[in-house]
């Protein structure tokens, strides 16, 4: 049963996931040419010094990509759902009505992570080819909290649509802008290095956020 | 499901806890905080005693430890080493103070100013650095076309290519083993930048916390272990290349104490450091033909330590002043927030959760938060419930915040 | 199972607007069931209630003896209902929902659904959101005769359809009420349709529960009076008369008590009236009759 669950959310999302991949893939072409273009028209060793002393981030611009990405598969998600509260239909369904939103919410997480994955794992493997070890480790640290900031950016965007309430869609939007600002401050490289754990945490138990509202949904609360 | 709501509910509230104890007390800050500048302080050669300027309802008052006032003129003639340029341009440079001649291109070689700060010490560095030519036979020093690591050797990266550099590499690590270099290095202190006169290297901290010193003489290594006092482990070593040649810099331990790294055998030569925080104050060292002067500067306070050429302590200063937090303005905010939180700080470039908790007696405040609750809760239904409990619990630990969080987001039971 | 749902005590407040107090109806096994109001009346709520997305201030609401605001999903399997407007996925088209919803049920009956489909005139790809407001319908309708449940919950299957399509509709729903032990719960505003259909009712209007029992019942014992008389003033709602109209000087009053007691009851109140006859009515006139016009 939860195979077809998949599948109905697959039949929402897949065009955003092939949009989302698609601009993924032009922010990395955007990124490595203008880093070759960089490299080949300054002094390499200026460059590097930039990065290493000057705080220079060369894949500056993916900063807010996670997080754009993981709000728009949330709207690809559960705006069809809030709509006319067609959520009910899916609830109405016969299973375990807090399995059903877990599973909504698995679901999406999977197909950011493996977003996530792609544009991470590209940068790196760029990254490498050009710098050492120590700058594409640096660089990595600094992505983390970016591509959380964009799973905190789906948990709050489905809760804000499930919820039915417009004050407590109001409470949480402003909560979440104020949360995900935690996760893109601007900072030097290595900056979050200690507090990457304790956000991993907060970032998995968010999962849950989502439950409340799907709860005052299902008990038509106001 | 039940279960699956509840627990989303306290994901929730603490969240509005979090950001309330963020965004309110900088709110706060924001409309009510002034600034309060810290005074500079110097010390006249001419008078033997302590003189500052102050920053006073946007004018600058020169001051001496007894309150009296100088002109910005009496003022420069009391401090001629640091004031020469405008002695100079009004002719009145003295010819000699002490009894020393005074000679212009002597005073500028003895003339040191160096800061640091704890933003400077407390922050991720990536540990790659440029080693450059201290022998370049040239005037001008440049910018070798390699970065250097050191793991579990030392490696020399052609940036061009990426490439280790194998046979440079092997020079240098052999150098380093020679000299008892136990690898990976913890610490690298240098001045990666080509313009001073000359260039120190680095001081690299080995995984033994031995200090060692690495030059690259005509692309030949030169290290050198450096002996340190005993107890003593390097916090960090602010290198500054100065034609004067006294020392290569100034070291911070890690309990707090001073010293200059000397260029005469590698001494140490102790520096005052009573007070001394390194992980919150600011450390200026200034030097002329006669003292050293050192000051920190803490947020509400600034002690300043002068020397004579030898090291020997022969005046101290303490200036205190009053901020936000001994105003009412700050009162109130230590009564009303329980704590405040931020995720940056003055003090570091590290992002973490920096909570401040309030030190009075905010428990009163909670406490009233606290009855409005019970009163609120009392109105809606005679018994409490085991939810409504925990929330009287947050509220008496959070206070306001806790307070607008319970409410915000009620039980739906 | 007698009965299939069971409604004890019902009450339940917007904030501090009561929609219900102490509702209390059963809904029987096999029987056809229809809650008629105007819009307003608490339709909307009680369905919610019924469907498991309103759980009640207080009182009771049981489907199969379960809470219905949280009803086990084996049960929910036995229960399919349709949401006012035939609300669906709209971005799958006949073909992807069917095979979604198949995977749910046991008994699933994709013959049923097919035979459906065929009468309609739509591509196999065609997307719901690209359809009529009546072909939508219909799929709807599909789907949960496929579903095959137990209990049938159509909040407002009209809605929005024009008369072929209701009728489309009624006589799918007729067929599938004939089977064994199934349970159907209408609620509609339009009327006539259901002649004929319903078995039980309860019916409602702005101040609560107006109406409640068999609509064979309601049809013979409630009656329609006509007469002409000058005295309009004296006609007011009373114990005798439930509603009246007065058009220039025929009036209209509707009863359930019979002729006699009627004339004699107008006579006591002291009017003077001729031409008093007994109006035949059908459902719809009937419903009229019990919640008046406006």
């Amino acid at each position: 049963m939860y195979r077809a669950l998949a599948y109905k959310e697959w039949l929402k999302i897949r065009w955003f996931t092939v949009g989302a991949v698609g601009i993924e893939i032009l922010a990395l072409l955007y990124i490595f040419t203008n880093l070759r273009a960089i490299l080949e028209f300054n002094n390499v060793i200026a460059v590097w010094s930039s990065i290493v002393y000057k705080n220079y981030m060369f894949f500056n611009s993916v900063k807010y990509l996670p997080l754009a990405i993981g709000i728009t598969i949330s709207v690809a998600q559960y705006l069809p759902e809030v709509i006319d509260k067609k959520l009910k239909l899916t609830l109405h369904l016969p299973l375990e009505e807090s399995r059903v939103l877990l599973f909504l919410n698995l679901f999406g997480t999977m197909i950011l992570s493996v977003l996530n994955l792609l544009l991470v794992t590209v940068l790196i493997i760029g990254t490498s080819m050009v710098f050492p070890a120590e700058i594409v480790w640096a660089e990595f640290i600094t992505l983390i909290p970016w591509v959380l900031a964009g799973y905190l950016g789906y948990f709050f965007t489905s809760s804000i649509l499930i919820e039915p309430s417009w004050q407590r869609k109001t409470v949480m939007a402003i909560v979440g802008f104020f949360m995900i600002n935690i996760y893109l401050v601007d900072a030097i490289y290595g900056a979050y290095i200690g507090i990457i754990i304790p956000l991993l945490i907060i970032t998995l138990l968010y999962n849950y956020l989502h439950m409340l509202p799907g709860f005052r949904f299902k008990r038509g609360l106001k | 499901m039940i279960f699956s709501a509840k627990l989303s509910r306290y994901l929730i509230v603490l969240s509005i806890i979090l950001v309330a104890s963020v965004i309110f007390p900088e709110f706060y800050s924001m409309t009510f905080s002034h600034s309060f500048s810290s005074p500079h302080v110097y010390y006249s050669p001419v008078k033997k005693i302590f003189v500052k300027t102050v920053s006073y309802k946007r004018e600058i008052k020169r001051l001496d430890s007894k309150g009296n006032e100088y002109t910005r003129e009496e003022f420069e003639r009391l401090t001629p080493l640091f004031s020469y340029r405008q002695l100079l341009y009004r002719n009145e440079m003295p010819d000699s103070i002490d009894g020393i001649p005074i000679d212009i291109s002597l005073m500028r070689l003895n003339n040191i100013f160096i800061t640091i700060k704890p933003t400077d010490v407390y922050r991720y560095t990536i540990p790659l650095n440029p080693l450059i030519e201290s022998e370049p036979g040239r005037p001008d020093l440049q910018m070798p076309d390699d970065f250097f690591r050191i793991t579990d050797k030392i490696e020399f990266i052609q940036c061009y290519s990426n490439k280790v550099k194998v046979k440079l590499s092997k020079l240098f690590n052999d150098a380093l083993v020679n000299c008892g270099f136990n690898f990976p290095a913890k610490k690298f202190f240098g001045n990666p930048s080509t313009r001073k006169p000359f260039d120190e290297g680095f001081f690299i901290v080995d995984n033994n916390n031995n200090l060692f010193h690495m030059k690259r003489v005509k692309n030949k290594p030169y290290v050198k272990k450096v002996i340190l006092p005993e107890g003593i482990k390097i916090e960090f070593i602010k290198v500054m290349e100065m034609n004067l040649k006294e020392f290569y810099g100034i070291v911070i331990t890690e309990d707090n104490r001073l010293f200059l790294l000397m260029y005469d055998g590698y001494k140490f030569v102790e520096l005052p450091s009573k007070g001394f925080d390194r992980k919150k104050m600011k450390l200026v060292f200034m030097g002329n033909q006669f003292y050293r002067i050192i000051s920190f500067f803490a947020k509400n306070s600034v002690a300043t330590f002068v020397t004579d050429r030898n090291y020997k302590l022969i005046a101290e200063n303490m200036e205190k002043w009053k901020t936000d937090e001994d105003f009412t303005v700050g009162k109130i905010a230590d009564f009303i927030f329980p704590f405040k939180l931020e995720f940056t700080d003055v003090y570091n470039k590290y992002v973490n959760f920096n909570f401040t908790f309030s030190n009075s007696s905010f428990w009163i405040i909670n406490l009233l938060f606290l009855f409005l609750l019970l009163f609120y809760f009392k109105r809606k239904r005679k018994n409490f419930t085991v939810s409504q409990s925990v929330d009287l619990i947050i509220v008496l630990l959070t206070g306001f915040y806790g307070f607008i969080a319970v409410l915000l987001i009620k039980d739906d039971d | 199972m007698e009965n299939v749902v069971e409604v004890k005590n019902l009450t339940h407040y917007y904030g501090n607007k009561k929609v219900h107090e102490n509702l209390n109806f059963n809904i029987k096994n096999g029987s056809i069931f229809g809650l008629l109001g105007k819009n307003g009346t608490g339709k909307t709520t009680t369905i919610n209630i019924l469907n498991g997305f309103l759980k009640p201030t207080s009182g009771k609401c049981l489907i199969f003896g379960e809470d219905s605001y949280r009803i086990s999903p084996k049960t929910k399997a036995r229960i399919g209902f349709l949401i006012e407007g035939h609300i669906q996925y709209s971005f799958m088209n006949i073909i992807q929902i069917e095979k979604y919803y198949s995977k749910f049920y046991s008994n699933w009956k994709r013959d049923i659904y097919y035979e459906l489909m065929s009468k309609l005139k739509v591509q196999e790809n065609q997307k719901l959101s690209k359809m009529s407001c009546g072909q939508r319908s219909q799929v709807a309708l599909g789907l949960l005769l496929a579903q095959d449940p137990d209990l049938l919950i159509l909040d407002d299957y009209s809605m929005g359809l024009d008369a072929g399509y209701r009728r489309l509709f009624l006589d799918f729903l007729k067929e599938y009420g004939k089977g064994e032990n199934k349970t159907i719960f209408i609620t509609s505003h339009i009327i006539q349709d259901l002649d004929g259909f319903l078995d039980d009712c309860v019916i409602l209007d702005y101040n609560g529960v107006v109406l409640q029992m068999p609509i064979e019942e309601f049809k013979t014992k409630f009656k329609m009076y006509r007469f002409n008389s000058d005295q309009q003033e004296l006609i007011s709602k009373d114990k005798v008369i439930n509603n009246f109209e007065i058009i220039k000087n025929k009036i209209t009053v509707y009863s359930f008590e019979d002729a006699d007691k009627v004339q004699k009851h107008l006579r006591d109140k002291g009017m003077v009236f001729n031409n008093f006859q007994n109006i035949p009515m059908d459902l719809e006139d009937a419903f009229i009759g019990i919640t008046g016009k406006y």
